[in-house]
């Protein structure tokens, strides 16, 4: 996939500023790095297509999802965009399964062969045992999976992750990232992965891109990126 | 005579709650979520019924859907029918004095919904309307149904804008409010008493089965 | 599950709504086609007029509907073109704002009852006697009805200024918005004293005490004008009702409900 966009923003911590991010990004998980109030979550919003940017491209595979010049702007509905949030923003209405299975779409298909599917791509995550919990009863590390779970389950083109990992501890984070990585290595799509952790970002990382106050400031390899890198951490 | 204004009364505040709850609540999500010009304006206009005395917005209604209202009159020539002194004339005054109650539940109870979980809804491929009857309605569920509590007790109770343009027809119009004030006038002491220990006993209960009704919610 | 149930409700809600709304389509059966009348009285007149109304329909087997309330409102819903085929008002101001505007038709306005002022005091006062003992120390509250708002209140206040006792008892007035509110007092012994029609005395039975009738020159003559509406569809029958109420038969009914019949 590939991103250009432009906007200009109002920040409460740096005033305004203009966002201004390019970059490419294929099958592996590409890192979006930096300080809070950098534009990562703002980025990740435009490829989702919750904010509009000012003037850009944004490609995924062969589809276009916006494009200024030719006036193209899809709805967050047809983006095939799978968006895990910072607090997750996993249903409290709902079980683990049922959150899960809100995504998938089967014309025609009836609920109890959604949740199957559901059950299967729970398994696949290991939380089989949480499936009928509710979200207020289930582990940071569970609720975590299951979001992410809720998101490839709904057939995307691509996954974006906003610093999932954030609100865990230092325990369960070591294993939840081996299973970002498992996941991706499963489904074969471009992540983009907001951190603001060096080591997630050494560990996850296929290319890291380094945000600072708006703009692209390096794109490299992990290894590349920490060892000479221009910005103060 | 006890029962002629309990069968109206009933008639006519089931008809205008399910209209209200339904219009209520599509103009309660229209404020939390437009954004176009004029929309303070609207919703102070949908407030304003609940600020004038009852007698006000039935006179207004009245000038406006008599034989010789705005609306009323074309109406009427066209059709030879006037809704004065109809009971549906009873059900459009409960409409137009509860519903602001139902419109500023619906709407304070749909923006309390964390945006969060709609974009989440979004993201998975459902559409706004699907997102709203699966996710915003069902997490919007207790201050919704309150608004349809209180907009039914208060359509129950309406009198001042019923009387000006249902009037006060026993048998025809004369709901349970009306009831006990032409018994009150009257000097029936008696009959005022028992018409109004049945109001109460009908609210109290409308009151009661809803509260039990969310008791067994989740808190989010 | 959820989203059947709510496509479930939201049909059953829409069919409600499509019911209601054929249902009061312009072939109701309803006061347009049968002779039905409906007449639009002051609540005051509720009891004499339903048993004239009784009267009525054996002689003539069609309904009447009545629609009580005060002389004002009724008189603002004709205006605004409320379908009433016959006004029967508390007072005249109410009628004469109706015949000026051109609502009533002109020669079908008639005088139907009288009323008189009484002076009512609680059963077991005894200290009062004459609208003079009003102006006694120990008469604190008299009750009256708004001279702004109720006719009651307007003619009363044209008594107590006739005998010259108002500037006296001005302070002790108390104000009630309508004559049930002014009886009530009085029954409950809130107040020393109080003015109503006698027709409302009446209906107070024994709890209250009648002292004296005001002179009969000392306000306004109380009348209560009837007429037929103009819009009205069903004129003739209209006629017949007033013609009832005027009758020895109608005006013996309001005498037995407190009112004076014409002279």
């Amino acid at each position: 996939m590939q991103v250009e966009i432009k906007k200009r923003l109002e920040s409460d911590k740096s005033g305004s500023f203009t966002l201004d991010v390019a970059f490419a990004a294929g099958d592996g998980i590409t890192i979006l790095f930096g300080q809070s109030g950098a534009g990562k979550t703002t980025t990740l919003r435009a490829i989702a297509g919750i904010v509009t940017p000012d003037s850009g491209r944004i490609r995924v595979g062969e589809q276009i999802l916006f494009d200024s010049a030719r006036a193209i702007n899809l709805s967050i509905q047809k983006r095939r965009v799978g968006y895990v949030f910072q607090d997750y923003a996993l249903f409290p209405h709902m079980t683990a399964e049922q959150n899960v299975a809100y995504g998938i779409k089967e014309d025609g298909a009836r609920d109890a062969s959604r949740l199957e599917r559901a059950r299967e791509m729970l398994a696949l995550f290991k939380l089989e045992h949480v499936r009928q919990r509710y979200p207020q009863n289930m582990s940071g590390g569970e609720q975590q999976r299951t979001a992410l779970a809720r998101a490839l389950a709904s057939d995307p083109a691509l996954v974006l992750l906003d610093e999932p990992l954030s609100a865990v501890d230092a325990e369960t984070r070591a294993m939840l990232i081996d299973e970002v990585v498992m996941a991706q290595e499963r489904v074969r799509i471009p992540f983009i992965y907001v951190t603001h952790n060096t080591a997630e970002a050494i560990r996850l990382g296929t290319q890291v891109v380094v945000l600072h106050e708006g703009s692209v400031k390096q794109i490299g390899q992990p290894s590349e990126v920490f060892n000479k890198s221009a910005d103060p951490r | 005579m006890i029962w002629e204004p309990l069968k109206l009364s009933l008639l006519v505040v089931t008809v205008a709650t399910l209209i209200i709850a339904t219009l209520g609540l599509a103009l309660g999500l229209l404020l939390a979520k437009g954004r176009f010009h004029g929309q303070e304006l609207l919703a102070s206009f949908f407030t304003l019924p609940l600020v004038l005395p009852p007698t006000v917005s039935g006179y207004y209604l009245i000038v406006l859907l008599g034989r010789h209202g705005l609306i009323g009159e074309p109406v009427y020539n066209l059709t030879g029918w006037s809704v004065a002194f109809t009971w549906q004339a009873a059900v459009l005054a409960a409409i137009v004095l509860a519903l602001p109650l139902m419109v500023l539940s619906a709407r304070a109870a749909i923006e309390s919904v964390n945006p969060q979980f709609e974009i989440a809804s979004y993201t998975l491929g459902r559409s706004w309307l699907a997102t709203f009857f699966r996710i915003t309605l069902p997490l919007a569920r207790r201050g919704i149904l309150a608004g349809v509590v209180l907009s039914f007790t208060r359509a129950l109770g309406e009198f001042g804008a019923t009387f000006m343009l249902a009037g006060n027809i026993p048998g025809k119009t004369q709901t349970m409010p009306l009831a006990i004030y032409e018994a009150v006038i009257s000097g029936e002491d008696k009959r005022a008493q028992i018409l109004a220990l049945i109001l109460t006993g009908v609210s109290v209960a409308a009151v009661y089965l809803t509260s039990k009704l969310t008791k067994g919610a989740i808190k989010y | 599950m959820q989203r059947r149930f709510v496509m479930t409700a939201m049909a059953v809600m829409i069919s409600l709504l499509l019911f209601s709304i054929l249902s009061c389509g312009p072939n109701r059966p309803g006061s347009s086609n049968s002779n039905e009348l409906t007449v639009s009285a002051a609540v005051s007149l509720r009891d004499a007029f339903n048993e004239i109304a009784d009267l009525y329909e054996k002689r003539n087997g069609s309904k009447i509907h009545f629609n009580y309330g005060a002389s004002g409102a009724l008189q603002k819903q004709i205006e605004s073109g409320a379908p009433a085929d016959v006004f029967a008002s508390a007072g005249a101001k109410q009628m004469d704002d109706l015949a000026a505007k051109d609502f009533i038709v002109p020669d079908s306005r008639k005088d139907f009852a009288r009323n008189s002022l009484v002076l009512v005091v609680p059963a077991m006062v005894t200290a009062v006697s004459s609208f003079g003992d009003l102006t006694n120390p120990s008469v604190k509250k008299v009750a009256v009805g708004n001279p702004k708002t109720v006719p009651a209140g307007q003619y009363t206040e044209q008594t107590l200024n006739k005998l010259g006792l108002l500037p006296a008892i001005q302070s002790r007035l108390i104000f009630a918005e309508d004559i049930r509110q002014v009886l009530d007092y009085v029954v409950r012994d809130e107040v020393d004293a109080s003015v109503v029609y006698s027709s409302d005395a009446l209906s107070a039975g024994d709890k209250i005490r009648v002292v004296v009738r005001a002179p009969d020159d000392s306000h306004d003559p109380i009348l209560y004008p009837i007429a037929i509406v103009n819009d009205s569809k069903q004129q003739e029958a209209a006629r017949k009702f007033i013609d009832l109420v005027l009758s020895s038969e109608g005006q013996a009914i309001l005498v037995r409900h407190g009112f004076l019949a014409m002279k």
